[in-house]
């Protein structure tokens, strides 16, 4: 295709930067394209219904949905806190909550075997005090999903918490509305699009989540193998098309979320 | 004192050092005028509990609301203290009504109770067709008005308003100010409003109180600063021509002579020229302004480049001008000079 002429903008692209750009397109694109080229279209309700994917999507929902609840419980008030009270290590503080965002999930695994693994330091008191066990359950696979999903929360709502108009905030206080009722009634209604759009990036990525799911919580079918583990497992069998099948829920699903976000974070122009 | 507003503050912030002594008794108005950067906001935050103090004590209507030395501070929460502020501040995401109930609300008034206590003020106030209302589709006039009843739902001892009027473009200050003077003069509670603008100040308040650079240089009746203006800001500001006539169909008649106005009123009005808004001729001016007299040049003040002139006549007035444009008008005392006045500068408010 060819660029049109228009005042200002170069009359032909230099091929020193078509080039590479052509390719990382293609990087991008081909894949995907690949995915959707390569799917089983004629079988693919059956690959989705198959009992053990159905068994992984029940699972990858359930997880991610609670992973999502626990960034949101826990990780607001953090957002909070990093936004609006300043305390001596505030930063060191923020720069470790955003650690899981560039850390190889691999390696949040392995952290979260050595705190939350039975010899770990607070595993040996869960299971000592509480016969709780994290590794190898559900519950540990919950966990892994929150470690990594929740920074995207984290960061979101803290941005919006930062920016909300604190003027609202004291109106409410000169109109009687204490601490909590300030939060509820003014604060969270005015910052409300920004935590949604969190809570759905925090979700996508706890949905995604393979790394640290594997390394903490295992590959059991029905416990811990979520979609992407169960993905990972049928490539290694051999089951190219149900591998295929389940990508692309997966890629439709982030397609949505792209999506449903588009206006804040992709579409500005 | 038992009722009304004790106040001894002692606030630093940034580089202002604020040290304001008052006390207003229920049912006045009090104007805390002066230039920007006098401290005038900070006094107001003071007194709702949004500022700290460094020292002092705050009490109302015999409740202690700070006391530095006694280590007592009500939080703003908990003050009987309604704020009306500069830009209003409702809340973008609450309908009109449940902006005014929110002080109900957040007492722990049942919704329906509230809602229905919200619609009487919004009555009351000339706005119950908007009840439904996002604030965004309000004007500048009407959301004043609807802080204002979102302030006095709660019926708080203390009224505190920030520049009540600057938010509001030329003709709905006007409109705006005399429908303000009637709601406070209903409000039993001490009324306090801080401004920068003497007219507001004039039309609003029973007393003044000057504030410059954190200091209070005078107080008193527009009459006693007029009298006796102790700093070239108190003179600008009580500089202002004030006139007490009968208004009609568009004029007010001062002592027989008749002003032409645009602002509607009847009865009893005072009437604000502002000097700069009197202009000086040597000869009759063309066209046709309505209020076109002859007088005499009195006493000529000079300040830097501008000039006062006080001009005796049918309706002596105080004039102020560049000093080129006196140079050109070659005043002298006694000698014939042509006032004009433009209707729409003249602000008239009931007395």
């Amino acid at each position: 295709m060819r660029a049109r002429a228009r005042p200002g903008a170069p009359r032909r692209l230099p091929p020193l930067v078509a080039g590479p750009a052509a390719v990382a397109a293609a990087l991008f694109v081909l894949p995907l394209a690949a995915l959707a080229a390569r799917a089983p279209w004629a079988d693919l309700w059956s690959d989705l219904t198959h009992p053990a994917a159905r068994t992984a999507l029940r699972l990858s929902l359930v997880c991610s949905l609670w992973a999502t609840a626990l960034a949101v419980v826990f990780g607001l008030p953090l957002a909070w806190v990093l936004a609006r009270v300043p305390f001596p290590g505030r930063r060191a503080l923020r720069a470790v909550v955003l650690v899981p965002l560039v850390l190889p999930p691999v390696v949040g695994g392995v952290a979260l075997l050595l705190a939350f693994g039975r010899r770990g330091v607070l595993g040996r008191l869960l299971d000592e005090w509480f016969s709780v066990t994290l590794p190898f359950t559900t519950a540990g696979a919950v966990l892994a999903e929150t470690f990594v999903a929740m920074p995207f929360l984290v960061i979101t709502a803290e941005a919006a918490f930062r920016a909300a108009d604190r003027r609202y905030e004291e109106a409410a206080r000169t109109l009687g509305a204490r601490r909590w009722a300030v939060f509820r009634r003014v604060t969270l209604p005015l910052t409300w699009p920004a935590l949604a759009a969190g809570a759905l990036l925090a979700w996508a990525r706890a949905l995604g989540e393979f790394g640290a799911t594997i390394t903490f919580a295992g590959n059991t079918p029905g416990r811990t193998t979520t979609v992407p583990l169960e993905v990972y497992l049928l490539l290694e069998s051999g089951r190219l098309d149900s591998a295929v099948a389940l990508s692309l829920v997966l890629l439709v699903v982030s397609v949505t979320i792209l999506a449903v976000l588009r206006d804040r974070w992709v579409g500005a122009r | 004192m038992t009722g009304g507003l004790g106040a001894d503050v002692d606030v630093r912030r940034g580089g202002l050092h604020l040290e304001v002594a008052l006390s207003v008794p229920p049912g006045e108005t009090v104007a805390v005028v002066g230039p920007n950067g006098a401290g005038k906001t900070t006094l107001l935050r003071a007194l709702a509990g949004l500022q700290e103090l460094a020292g002092g004590r705050v009490i109302l209507d015999g409740e202690v609301l700070d006391d530095v030395a006694g280590g007592r501070h009500v939080p703003s929460e908990r003050r009987a203290v309604g704020v009306v502020f500069q830009e209003h501040l409702l809340f973008p995401h609450l309908r009109v009504v449940d902006n005014v109930a929110f002080g109900l609300r957040v007492r722990g008034v049942p919704r329906q109770e509230a809602r229905r206590r919200a619609e009487t003020w919004l009555d009351r106030l000339g706005l119950a067709a908007r009840a439904g209302d996002r604030p965004a589709a309000l004007s500048g006039g009407e959301a004043q008005r609807v802080a204002l009843a979102r302030a006095l739902v709660t019926e708080p001892g203390l009224l505190l308003l920030d520049e009540p009027l600057s938010a509001l473009d030329a003709p709905a200050r006007a409109a705006t100010r005399r429908s303000l003077r009637e709601h406070l003069r209903h409000h039993p509670g001490v009324r306090l409003l801080v401004t920068h603008d003497p007219i507001e100040a004039a039309a609003l308040a029973d007393h003044l109180v000057v504030l410059e650079g954190g200091r209070v240089v005078q107080r008193g009746t527009v009459a006693q600063l007029a009298a006796r203006p102790r700093s070239r800001y108190v003179a600008d500001l009580v500089g202002v021509n004030l006139f007490a006539g009968r208004a009609g169909a568009g004029t007010v008649t001062i002592g027989g002579f008749v002003l032409t106005v645009a602002e509607q009123a009847t009865g009893e009005v005072l009437v604000a020229v502002p000097p700069r808004a009197v202009a000086l001729h040597r000869h009759r001016p063309g066209g046709s302004p309505r209020n076109v007299w002859e007088g005499a040049a009195g006493a000529v003040d000079r300040d830097g480049d501008r000039v006062r002139v006080a001009v005796g006549g049918p309706l002596p007035i105080v004039s102020e001008v560049t000093a080129a444009a006196a140079a050109e008008l070659a005043l002298e005392a006694g000698g014939p000079v042509w006032v004009s006045v433009k209707a729409t500068e003249i602000a008239v408010f009931g007395s």
